[in-house]
């Protein structure tokens, strides 16, 4: 369904031989707004499979982003700052990671071979299948990165770069011991940082258990997303978000096909919000109403 | 069940089924409501059989610090809460090396540790005093640097050997039910459904089907 059909339709709609006259100008201009309720009305119903075909073109998943320094995440399609979501409108979810240092841990030893032994002292929780992350090893420099331990006695554990153990991680030199240190990986849901529980001692953002906010900047700090806890560096986030329009509706185009981005049902929705605006517009209250009532009965 | 299994089908009992990252739980304060969940059934449930089930039982190895250390007459090791059973028995129920060929009698005041030492038959017996959060053993001229300690622990989620996405949660099925009647009826988590936010003018949660 191409702008010049969409417009067709709404032009049938709104009766327009008898209710008024728009230019190409002025019907884009509505059915931009139009675009934009008709989403957003979707967007505050999504729950249902069928909301979520609705909203195809604008739902973005799994995107992956590296945070700047303290954790800031650009949410502004004008901010020339990196790493920046020049398309953002809402979020739907975000996972972040941290690397929590496991701290009193000591990695004693690390074998120069294939797979490396690492053998740790202090107390600690380390088990088979852990994600651990290794930095700073000096000598041995391929024990550092993410690591899978695999379990040979207490407090010695082999390494493997995949989770099901089928790829040791080799060494390549002799470790300097004490050189490294260790981290456990979370890769978690972060939770929206509500300003009421910045109060509160359970509140409290952790890596395994981390948070954001939605800060307003300045022009130099536009929009962002800033991650939780601060004491850590966030290493990198995947967000889940609904995205502006994806494609402008041009009423006069009769070649670009909208439904690439915009399910059908988006469209006749578009349509009535597009009639309900220009009822709005000419003030024609019947118009207006038998509109409203036709959007709530779909 | 691990302990992150129970933290979150114990969410999910106050969430109406759902956990989202919507959730305004915070995961600390869950972690030690279903802690003290666990203890109060341990309690109820030793308190009428009178028997400690194995799969309450962790045991942990503590290690020796300098810093720990303020009398050369004994050594003192840092050790985490053990719930008490009933109004005499506690969940400490093992000291000792960590092949367990050496166990370490475990007395909790200073009153009866004084009559051990001053006994001619255990004055020179190794003896250890719990007093939360240190653990003393007494013996004269051996160098202790690690001691295994076993029991019933109050709060699993924050023992420094436990792994809550690995290891099981100690408890066995009967503790588990007391734990959702407790959780339920004595400590009256809210049991919420989701909010109605289709504009219809019925109360209808958005996750239940439609009228």
């Amino acid at each position: 369904m191409t702008g010049q059909e969409l417009y067709r339709i709404f032009e049938l709609q709104v009766d327009k031989d008898y209710t008024g006259y728009w230019d190409n100008i002025k019907a884009n201009r509505i059915f931009a707004r139009a675009l934009i309720n008709a989403m957003e009305k979707i967007y505050r119903n999504l729950s249902e499979q069928g909301e979520y075909d609705e909203l195809r073109g604008f739902i973005k998943v799994n995107r992956t982003f590296t945070p700047a320094a303290f954790n800031i995440l650009y949410t502004d399609p004008t901010a020339t700052a990196t790493p920046n979501i020049i398309d953002y409108y809402h979020l739907l979810h975000v996972s972040a990671q941290f690397n929590e240092p496991l701290y009193g841990v000591n990695v004693v030893s690390a074998t120069n071979a294939s797979p490396i032994v690492v053998t740790f002292s202090g107390l600690n929780n380390i088990r088979t299948g852990d994600n651990l992350f290794f930095s700073g090893a000096v000598g041995n420099t391929n024990l550092n990165g993410l690591r899978y331990p695999k379990k040979i006695k207490n407090n010695v554990f082999a390494l493997y770069t995949t989770s099901n153990f089928q790829t040791p991680v080799t060494g390549n030199g002799t470790y300097t011991t004490l050189s490294a240190t260790v981290s456990r990986y979370w890769y978690e849901p972060c939770q929206r940082y509500f300003s009421d529980r910045k109060g509160t001692q359970y509140g409290s953002p952790s890596a395994s258990n981390p948070k954001f906010e939605q800060q307003n900047g300045t022009a130099l700090t536009p929009t962002m997303l800033l991650f939780h806890p601060l004491n850590l560096q966030c290493q990198q986030v995947s967000v889940d978000y609904i995205t502006q329009p994806p494609q402008a509706i041009d009423v006069a185009d009769n070649v670009i096909d909208l439904e690439r981005w915009y399910d059908k049902t988006m469209l006749y929705l578009v349509v009535e919000q597009a009639a309900l605006l220009a009822a709005q517009q000419i003030r024609d209250g019947e118009l207006y109403q038998s509109t409203a009532a036709q959007i709530v009965q779909q | 069940m691990t302990g992150n299994e129970v933290y979150e089908r114990f969410v999910r009992l106050a969430s109406a089924g759902i956990q989202t990252d919507e959730s305004r739980w915070d995961e600390p304060y869950i972690v030690n409501l279903v802690d003290t969940c666990r203890a109060s059934a341990i309690q109820a449930i030793y308190q009428k059989t009178r028997i400690i089930h194995p799969n309450w039982v962790q045991e942990i190895d503590l290690e020796y610090s300098d810093d720990l250390q303020e009398d050369p007459c004994f050594q003192r090791f840092e050790c985490p809460m053990f719930l008490s059973l009933d109004g005499s028995v506690q969940g400490l129920m093992f000291a000792g090396s960590q092949n367990n060929n050496c166990t370490i009698p475990i007395v909790r005041t200073r009153a009866e540790l004084g009559i051990y030492q001053n006994n001619r038959v255990t004055t020179n017996k190794m003896m250890g005093l719990y007093v939360y959060p240190y653990l003393d053993i007494y013996q004269k001229g051996i160098m202790i640097e690690q001691v295994r300690v076993g029991g019933v622990f109050q709060y699993v989620f924050q023992l420094p050997t436990y792994n809550k996405m690995v290891d099981e949660y100690p408890v066995t099925t009967d503790v588990l039910n007391l734990m959702e009647d407790l959780w339920v009826n004595k400590l009256k988590v809210i049991m919420a459904t989701p909010l109605d936010i289709v504009p219809d003018t019925k109360e209808t949660p958005a996750t239940l089907p439609k009228q």
